[in-house]
């Protein structure tokens, strides 16, 4: 009997190398995805592989903007413990209040005042959403959940009746609503944005004091309150800058599909939502990163498009990604574990 | 009891008879059998008086199947009930051939043979309770020593050896030739002068890092059966750690396991609760809402083979444990009622019944008023002569003292020694303990004197738990607060830092009314308050040492929102240096740390934002004597450099230690206020005491 060495097995790997894992593991699993991408992808008529072709990683990019834009704020309104549900409602007000300046005939200003007031309006309202988030669920102390489950539905309800619930079309022609579309459904600005403004909330949550309250606040916020940081005041930028970014998303979205439509972003908070996730921010606050955000966002744009590829079911594509969400979380977990 | 051979050792006391007869020299079987002490002793005198019976049907069915015959056939032949001949094929078939031996040998009646064969614990169980009653158990020499040990090695990992279920130990006694029951009490006073105990537990060459930091360096450690042991050491000595390798909460790097002379292995807090090691932490792990019965049974295996559960069926198997502890509470009860002693009481009740042979305590006193420590101590001496085995981790001296019976103290990962509690004294303890003389308090506290200014004036201070406090202190001064838990020590830091709300009454800073309704409010008025619990309201457990120590400072490290790394690093790493924190780096997560150091962290947050008045809530508190003189330095410090310190501590000789003045809250009033010169704890205890609040004491 006990033949065997009575010595532990020493761990396998020490908390140094579990960290480095850990870090990397995401861009392990979008490698993975990318991998396999490339070995599916069909082939083009000349035999090159179509995923890998310029076209085809530029129009990823572009299809995970949208989302990838609003889950950079979403990162981190969940990093203070947060969650923001109306991001998809606000981004639905956002792009039919663009589409209705764009498309009303304001007599006095020029193509370019034009197009940025219509901007300016609609990044406006959907930024004033956000505030009104931040302030309920810093000053009312009420579930964030619940305040933008509600708002969800309220801002829903806002675009709608803006719009008396109808798409508002923008054409193609030479008017300052086709230029805008010209304009913001450029593949480069669309990428361009979404690139400088990861790089930004990068910067932002690794390198400022209210990046740090940020995370201080979702790690333990009473310890935030008895170590006298700004804790309502930093909650209420978090949810101004999900309003802000929704708008932002909602002004791309008006431009790319040539209409403001009231009904556009449903479910757009859960897609973000698992971006984040699958980037290894904990739902409960205080752990997470927007390198990880972004690298989230591509898996989901990589598997999407792999799918499309190869001609998958959209359906059979929800369950897949049903599959991913609940792996990298299980992956994550387990790395906490220790 | 030398001299003689025994095959079987049970009942309780059976590890330490086992341990005392030569451990593993001997093929014993130790059956966990507490309950069956009465059954056991009657089978002892019943066995070897019945004549063998129908030991040829085995034998006769054996041969017939070998010749073909069909069950039919048998049946008919031997004049036998069918179910009673299958069962007899089955055995021949199927069974362990020490089972068929024993039969045909006459030792073991059939009935019973065919049920172990065929069966579950369970029905074994039942099947020898019959025959029992029926009288037909009978044992004699049957099993080799080498047999015995061939079975169990076949049947079981070596770990559990001791853990084998009742029903094997009662037909293998059946098979032996000789049962001991033994009895803890009387086995234990007659042997205990002349056996050679083996040590029941030994850890050797226990290896664990965290990140680059060593928690343990080949420490080592060895328990006796029926001893009280004191595991002492500084915070980040690394007693949490080895405690937590012990009970299987945490895995060694490197870890060599003896249990009674055999090596095992404890991978998770299940292989160690099956060899008998349960630990009661600190933080009483209990589910609040749940009833007292449901802690006591969840989480333990004999209640997870149905999904309901009955509470009669707990309330029965509760009592005898909640008896033995002395928690004389009902089973329905939920555990949010009880009182934090009752908890230690229930929480001791559970490693009690699941027939823990090993207890580790970690800091059991730590939330205990006087007469739960009482308590506690007669159950510890009760669990004692019962032969179990107690791992006492404390800071407290005077506690080792009274109930242990030997000492190891641990330093920086790595055992420093071992000694007899009669043999020691406390100073060679805590010269091992921290390697070095401790000041004497006297020494320490001649060089200060309070002469500065009034800082901080409270005047009739009212909040919901308090009433009518007012008293001031001065520059350079340090302000003990005495007082129960509940009297209002935190909450008077709670309401001068801004957290609870002034209903009436005034706070004036350096003469400047302070209104804070914040406690950014308070901050910046100069006013920093270092928490109870460092955990829950103090430190950002995912966030790193660093980030942690300057988060309430960094508006000053900062430029256009931009954090000043650089500056940040150097202001923190002195103020690290100063408070002598050990800290694999800056950038390693706070929860990586010791609690000494973690409280360290904590104290480095507020020391950089330098507050006039720095009210510290029970700074010291379960942290070991290294940290805790480390903390008083700094308290020293903060006064010669003319702040105000207020310092709320649950230790009278700390706050005697510490403080120029001491205020004795009692219920939310002010009861007394003393100068050092006159407080002794006698006074102090009174005014904390009394039923009436003597708030005209001032």
């Amino acid at each position: 009997m006990s033949s065997g060495q009575p010595i532990l097995r020493p761990e396998r790997k020490t908390r140094a190398t579990k960290h480095y894992v850990g870090r990397f593991s995401g861009v392990m699993a979008l490698l993975g995805v990318v991998l396999l991408a490339i070995v599916t992808s069909p082939s083009a008529t000349d035999g090159s592989s179509i995923f890998l072709q310029a076209g085809n990683l530029t129009d990823i990019l572009r299809q995970i903007a949208l989302i990838g834009i609003i889950s950079l704020a979403m990162t981190f309104v969940i990093l203070t413990g947060g969650i923001d549900l109306s991001v998809g409602s606000v981004l639905a007000l956002s792009t039919s209040i663009v589409a209705m300046g764009l498309t009303r005939n304001w007599q006095t200003t020029g193509d370019a005042t034009h197009i940025l007031l219509a901007i300016g309006a609609a990044v406006l309202a959907a930024t004033i959403a956000g505030i009104v988030n931040g302030l309920v669920v810093a000053g009312l102390r009420i579930q964030p959940f619940v305040v933008t489950l509600a708002s969800m539905i309220g801002v829903r309800g806002l675009a709608k009746w803006l719009t008396d619930n109808a798409n508002i079309d923008i054409g193609f022609g030479q008017d300052t609503a086709a230029h805008f579309a010209a304009i913001f459904r450029e593949k480069m600005v669309v990428i361009g944005s979404y690139c400088l403004l990861a790089a930004a909330f990068w910067v932002v949550l690794s390198r400022t004091v209210f990046g740090r309250y940020v995370r201080a606040v979702g790690d333990n916020e009473t310890a935030a309150r008895y170590a006298g940081l700004p804790i309502r005041r930093t909650k209420l930028w978090v949810y101004s800058l999900s309003g802000l970014m929704a708008g932002f998303a909602g002004v791309l979205y008006a431009a790319e599909n040539h209409q403001g439509n009231p009904n556009a972003g449903v479910a757009y908070e859960l897609d973000a939502i698992a971006a984040v996730v699958i980037g290894g921010t904990r739902l409960s606050g205080g752990k997470g990163s927007v390198f990880g955000t972004v690298v989230g966002t591509l898996i989901m744009g990589v598997l999407t498009n792999m799918l499309r590829l190869n001609n998958v079911d959209s359906n059979v594509e929800m369950m897949i990604k049903a599959v991913i969400i609940i792996l990298a979380v299980t992956i994550q977990s387990q790395r906490e574990s220790d | 009891m030398d001299g003689t051979r025994y095959d079987l050792v049970c009942g309780q006391g059976r590890i330490e008879a086992y341990l005392a007869l030569g451990g593993s020299t001997i093929p014993a079987v130790v059956i966990d059998a507490c309950r069956e002490d009465q059954f056991l002793m009657s089978l002892v005198e019943n066995v070897a008086r019945r004549p063998p019976s129908n030991r040829d049907l085995v034998r006769e069915v054996r041969s017939l199947r070998e010749r073909s015959y069909k069950p039919e056939e048998i049946a008919r032949k031997l004049g036998l009930d069918r179910a009673y001949l299958q069962g007899i094929i089955h055995l021949v078939e199927h069974g362990e051939e020490m089972l068929i031996e024993a039969v045909e040998g006459g030792r073991l009646p059939i009935s019973v043979a065919i049920q172990i064969a065929k069966g579950t614990n369970h029905e074994m169980q039942l099947a020898l309770s019959e025959a029992y009653e029926k009288g037909d158990l009978r044992g004699t020499k049957l099993l080799t020593a080498k047999r015995m040990q061939n079975l169990a090695s076949r049947r079981f990992h070596t770990a559990e050896f001791c853990n084998i279920g009742n029903a094997f130990g009662l037909i293998f006694g059946t098979c032996c030739g000789t049962l001991i029951v033994a009895h803890p009490m009387r086995w234990m006073g007659a042997h205990r002068g002349h056996a050679t105990m083996t040590d029941l537990l030994r850890v050797e060459n226990v290896s664990k890092r965290y990140g680059g930091m060593h928690a343990l360096r080949n420490a080592h450690f060895t328990l006796q059966a029926g001893e009280v042991h004191a595991l002492m050491g500084e915070n980040g000595a690394g007693k949490s750690t080895l405690a937590k390798i012990i009970v299987g909460a945490v895995r060694a790097d490197r870890c060599d396991f003896l249990i009674a002379g055999r090596p095992v292995l404890i991978h998770s807090s299940l292989d160690a609760q099956r060899l008998g090691i349960a630990i009661i932490y600190q933080e009483l792990d209990l589910f609040p809402d749940l009833t007292v019965g449901e802690n006591m049974v969840v989480g333990n295996l004999r209640f997870q083979d149905s999904p309901l559960v009955s509470f009669a069926r707990i309330e029965r198997f509760c009592q005898p444990y909640l008896e033995q502890v002395g928690l004389t509470r009902n089973t329905r009860e939920p555990v949010v009622n009880l009182s934090i002693a009752e908890m230690q009481l229930l929480a001791i009740a559970r490693v009690l019944s699941v027939n823990a042979r090993i207890i580790l305590m970690d800091e059991p006193t730590s939330s205990l008023f006087e007469e739960g420590v009482e308590r506690l101590f007669r159950l510890i001496a009760a669990l004692k002569a019962r032969g179990v085995a107690i791992v006492y981790v404390s800071h407290k001296m005077d506690e080792i003292f009274r109930i242990c019976d030997r000492v190891t103290v641990l330093r920086d990962g790595e055992t420093m020694g071992t000694r007899d509690v009669a043999a020691t004294s406390s100073d060679e303890v805590i010269r091992m303990m921290v390697g070095r003389e401790l000041e004497t308090a006297a020494a320490a506290h001649a060089a200060r004197t309070s002469t500065g200014d009034v800082l901080l004036s409270v005047e009739n201070l009212t909040t919901r738990k308090l009433t009518n406090i007012s008293f001031e202190l001065r520059r350079g001064e340090v302000l003990g607060i005495a007082g129960l838990v509940g009297s209002g020590r935190s909450e008077l830091g709670a309401a001068l830092f801004g957290i609870d709300k002034i209903s009436s009454g005034t706070v004036c800073l350096s003469g400047r009314r302070v209104a804070a309704s914040s406690t950014s409010d308070a901050m910046r008025a100069g006013i920093g308050l270092v928490p109870e619990d460092r955990k829950l309201q103090g430190l950002m457990m995912q966030m790193s040492v660093l980030e942690n120590s300057t988060l309430s400072a960094l508006s000053r490290m900062q430029r256009f929102g931009f954090v000043r790394r650089r500056q940040e690093e150097t202001a923190a790493g002195t103020i690290h240096r100063s408070l002598l924190l050990k800290s694999p780096s800056s950038d390693a997560p706070v929860s990586a740390l010791s609690g000494g150091n973690q409280q360290k962290v904590l104290l480095s947050r507020w020391l950089l934002l330098n507050p006039d008045v720095l009210f510290l809530d029970d700074p010291a508190r379960g942290i070991d004597v290294g940290a805790k003189q480390d903390i008083y330095r700094i308290i020293d410090e903060l006064a010669a450099a003319e702040k105000g310190v207020i310092l709320v501590s649950s230790e009278l000789p700390e706050l005697l230690r510490c403080s120029d003045r001491i205020l004795v809250l009692n219920n939310g009033c002010l009861a007394a206020i003393y100068e050092r010169a006159d407080a002794t704890p006698e006074r102090i205890m009174t005014a904390a005491t009394s039923e009436t609040n003597s708030r005209t004491a001032l």
